[in-house]
């Protein structure tokens, strides 16, 4: 957990870093455009304006950028029509013009190739590392944030994350109850909360809560809780695969499973839901399917005994 | 001139565009083969495992069944229940529609479930009866006849063989998936196997013991609810529908200031079945024993005067309690209700007693033969000895046993040690395991 707190930071410190410079590198150029443009630009009523406003800050700026822009513009389509008998050298201008124009347009379509490349690369790496990494210090830690808070020593919000607010909260339990102030969950401060760890239950119950947000989550609390005993259910079922594990990893099983919603981190709902599921709470009462009629497809879903409905769900046999 | 440069550098761009778009594909695209090529292997493996562990179970089978050697015999539905539990997770780990596959899945689990029962049978020095012989013959016909088509299927691929080809949610007719459909078409009808292990069609067919031979209407169901949160300031009680099944069941909800609480009342004896709720709850202010107090109030309230709480662990600011009736010093574990108790205001905020329907039965047998002082020889000299209990426990496949319960530590583990008051054999030992969800029997 600590290497995890140390790369939270370290990402942090380096997302701080790299934005600053970022507004720092922007900023600065900003200002160069503005200035050189301001130079460029006939004197108009707005220029006292812009003046103005290009000191007022980046955002502002750019709305600025924006106006210069138009105004350059215009008067470009101006000068073109008022002097089209003069001499050369404002034609070369002119050409120049429609050259650094020509380039603009070049500029601004790889800039767009770029980006969309960019995009295109991110969404379709997204999609082919869409793999599922199961963390039980996740878990562990949001037990660990319940059990502050229901001690009063935590009011934020219980996900999982080893953050700030966690290890201050830690920190004081350990200073109320005289042990080592170190604001880590070493042995002493977990048989102190009475929480010690084991793998293999915070991973079942960690593999539940991700099932049932991820298939789930804008279903009722009981429908949430329906969900998870239909997975026990399953295990139980001789039609099904004879573990938690296997059961939510078969392939086909779970749409979520497919289209990537099983990556999210479950919810303190999710969480509770899951806890009453593997506590025996089974609103379905041995149900081993459900399925949503407003978007199923299948007709053999449809064929199967209808025992409950629960939100958007019904549960069948 | 200037719009034919404009057309120029716009064709450029296009051309560049296209370019990068297709090295863009072109990458990501081997990159996915990369994946697929990964991903069929660890198919092949499996389906490859699946062809063998079929053809093991087989010759596995047709031994045990011309075997008169009871400890051969056990050695072998031992190793035949081995296989199924492979053959079960190369069957999980294919690509294959769940109606194409779960006849052939719950084939596996059942044979492997019987098998296992049949070994202990042997094991305990007793014979199979008549049943258990057709049973395995049946069986055995089963898996001759899914290992031909499996195999059949197998021998006729070449190395164009490819799984994820095959593998398509929407149609179920691809070769692949119409071999495991095929599996199950066997034209033989599936024995009804009833007999004390893993899969039997005697949990699945449970009967209901435990509800009263009443009816009640949608009304007297929402007054049950009134009544039993009659502290709770329950507000907007409403009926929402009906759940079918092996319980029918009036579906309400109600709130009260911080939560929503959805309840089963069974039509048939008018038991409040199952109680789920979700809110907010503020600071601990009581303990595992006040909550404990909240739970048996509760239950009395209901007309449950006999419950009294055996077990409690606390998650999230929340007590879990269970409480069984205590008859004659006896705790009944098969008729157990548990109940959620918040730590805030002692506020019951769940309710499970699917057990207590299924099991509540007027049990009159409280005759233990062995004696406490015989049964304790049973128990390792190595434990230290907390508490002796009387009780009667649930077993995994629907029967009863009434033992002896020891409350023992060893080595800083707390663990329960079931002697049966009949026989005076170990029935059962539980371990107190403490995880960060609370502490849990295993």
């Amino acid at each position: 957990m600590i290497q995890k707190k140390d790369n939270v930071e370290a990402n942090n410190q380096k997302f701080t870093l790299s934005s600053k410079n970022n507004a720092k590198k922007t900023t600065s150029k900003n200002k160069k455009k503005n200035l050189a443009e301001i130079k460029m630009a006939i004197k108009t009523p707005k220029d006292n304006q812009t003046k103005k406003s290009s000191e007022i800050g980046f955002l502002n700026n750019k709305k600025n950028d924006a106006e210069i822009a138009r105004e350059k513009y215009s008067m470009n389509i101006k000068s073109e029509k008022q002097k089209q008998d003069e001499i050369s050298g404002k034609k070369e201008m002119n050409f120049q013009d429609a050259k650094t124009h020509s380039k603009g347009i070049v500029a601004i379509l790889l800039v767009f190739v770029l980006s969309v490349f960019s995009i295109g690369s991110v969404i379709v790496a997204g999609n082919l590392s869409n793999t599922t990494t199961i963390s039980a210090n996740v878990n562990n830690t949001r037990i660990v944030q319940a059990k502050l808070s229901s001690l009063g020593y935590y009011d934020k919000e219980i996900d999982g994350i080893y953050d700030k607010d966690t290890i201050d909260a830690i920190k004081n339990y350990q200073a109320d109850k005289n042990l080592a102030v170190t604001g880590s969950l070493d042995s002493a401060t977990t048989t102190a909360l009475g929480v010690t760890d084991n793998a293999q239950a915070n991973s079942d119950l960690y593999l539940l809560a991700k099932l049932i947000y991820s298939e789930a989550r804008g279903e009722i609390y009981q429908g949430q809780v329906a969900v998870g005993a239909v997975v026990l259910n399953r295990v139980a079922d001789a039609g099904f695969p004879n573990t938690l594990q296997g059961v939510i990893y078969q392939p086909w099983a779970f749409t979520a499973l497919h289209d990537g919603q099983f990556s999210l981190e479950p919810n303190t709902t999710a969480y509770n839901a899951a806890q009453d599921a593997m506590n025996g709470w089974d609103p379905t009462y041995g149900c081993l399917y459900y399925y949503n009629p407003k978007t199923a497809t299948s007709s053999w879903i449809f064929s199967r005994t209808i025992a409950v409905t629960i939100g958007n769900h019904v549960f069948c046999y | 001139m200037r719009k034919t440069r404009t057309f120029v550098a716009v064709i450029v761009a296009l051309l560049v565009f296209s370019g990068v778009l297709a090295a863009g594909w072109i990458g990501s695209n081997n990159q996915a083969n990369l994946y697929a090529g990964r991903l069929e292997n660890t198919y092949q493996k499996s389906f490859s495992e699946l062809v063998t562990n079929i053809n093991s179970i087989e010759i596995t089978m047709s031994k045990a069944l011309i075997s008169v050697d009871n400890e051969k015999k056990q050695q072998l539905y031992q190793n035949i229940n081995q296989l199924c539990t492979l053959c079960g997770t190369n069957l999980g780990n294919l690509p294959v529609n769940h109606k194409s596959i779960v006849e052939t899945t719950k084939f596996i689990n059942q044979l492997g479930g019987f098998s296992y029962y049949l070994s202990q049978k042997l094991k305990n020095n007793q014979s199979m009866t008549d049943a258990d012989n057709n049973s395995i013959n049946e069986l055995y016909n089963w898996c001759v006849y899914v290992q031909g088509v499996i195999n059949e299927y197998a021998n006729n691929q070449d190395g164009s063989f490819n799984i994820l080809n095959n593998a398509n949610f929407n149609d179920t007719s691809t070769g692949f998936e119409e071999m495991f459909s095929n599996t199950s078409a066997t034209g033989v009808e599936f024995p009804t196997l009833i007999y004390d292990g893993p899969f039997s069609d005697s949990i699945k067919n449970k009967a209901v013991k435990g509800l009263e031979d009443f009816e009640i209407t949608e009304d007297e169901a929402k007054q049950l609810l009134q009544k039993a949160f009659a502290d709770y300031n329950i507000k907007n009680l409403t009926y929402t529908g009906m759940t079918e099944g092996t319980f029918l069941s009036y579906n309400l909800t109600f709130e009260t200031t911080h939560r929503t609480y959805y309840a089963n009342i069974t039509k048939k004896g008018g038991l409040l079945l199952n109680v789920s709720s979700y809110g907010t709850q503020g600071t601990d202010v009581l303990k595992l024993k006040d909550a404990e107090t909240e739970a048996e109030l509760f239950a009395h309230n209901l007309g449950f005067t006999d419950m009294k709480s055996v077990w409690g662990t606390i998650l999230d600011g929340v007590a879990y309690v269970n409480l069984v009736p205590i008859i004659n010093n006896v705790m009944i574990y098969p008729d157990m209700i548990k109940v959620k108790v918040t730590l805030d205001t002692g506020s019951i905020i769940g309710w499970e007693a699917t057990s207590y329907a299924y099991n509540h039965d007027n049990r009159d047998d409280f005759n233990f033969e062995i004696t406490e002082a015989n049964a304790r020889n049973m128990v390792s000299p190595e434990l230290s000895i907390l508490s002796i209990k009387k009780c009667i426990i649930p077993q995994e496949y629907g029967e009863e046993q009434l033992c002896y319960e020891y409350k023992c530590t060893y080595n800083n583990y707390t663990y329960y040690v079931y002697i049966s008051g009949k026989t005076g054999i170990e029935i059962d030992t539980l371990r107190v395991v403490k995880t960060y969800a609370g502490d849990l029997l295993q």
